[in-house]
């Protein structure tokens, strides 16, 4: 719960991109888009765990409810 | 006070990490943004609750209605996100959506707020006829 979440993504986006950039080469280009895809999603399953913290504690301090 | 040289470094270090991928992947770096962005609200609102807790005994002691201070805090707590949630949407260059986030706050804010206001204008029709009377 720290900065390494915000390492791990940029991790993730290094491979994705490096991914995307060999099949293009190799001309699988629709294999590139899935490859961006699946970075995608997993980066935003990271994030929807934070921003679920991030809204607990939100409520609990604020009382929104 | 030591958070907020956590608050600097991953600040500084997110943005590195954005502009980073922003040339190959530019929806990851929005992604980190939305990352940096929710790590420091965490670290805020902690410093925020000590705040809320002090408001709270202080009200209590002068016997203030507490809902005031409640629409106070819920008021606080809207902009809070809001802000956080337009801002992001502004980076990632949607402003249109921003504004709406935005508008979406002001009209929470407003809905919490009348009760408030009726109550003030009540006060002020309550002395006005008061004074009317003499």
């Amino acid at each position: 719960m720290g900065i390494e979440i915000v390492f791990k993504i940029a991790g993730i986006g290094i491979l994705i991109a490096i991914i995307c950039q060999l099949l293009k080469q190799t001309g699988r280009d629709d294999m590139a888009m899935l490859a961006a895809l699946a970075g995608l999603v997993i980066t935003l399953m990271m994030i929807i765990d934070l921003i679920a913290t991030l809204f607990e504690n939100v409520k609990q301090v604020f009382q929104l409810y | 006070m030591a958070s907020l040289f956590k608050v600097i470094g991953i600040a500084l270090t997110a943005a590195a990490a954005s502009l980073l991928l922003r040339t190959y992947r530019p929806e990851l770096s929005v992604q980190i943004a939305v990352a940096a962005g929710t790590l420091l609200l965490l670290l805020t609102v902690d410093e925020l609750k000590v705040m809320s807790a002090f408001l709270n005994d202080m009200f209590e002691r002068t016997g203030i209605k507490t809902e005031y201070l409640k629409a106070m805090v819920k008021v606080l707590g809207i902009a809070y996100l809001a802000q956080f949630a337009a801002d992001l949407c502004r980076d990632a260059g949607e402003s249109a959506v921003a504004g709406k986030v935005e508008l979406a706050g002001r009209v929470m804010i407003l809905a919490i707020s009348l009760p408030i206001l009726g109550a003030i204008l009540e006060l002020v029709s309550g002395i006005v006829t008061s004074y009317a009377a003499v």
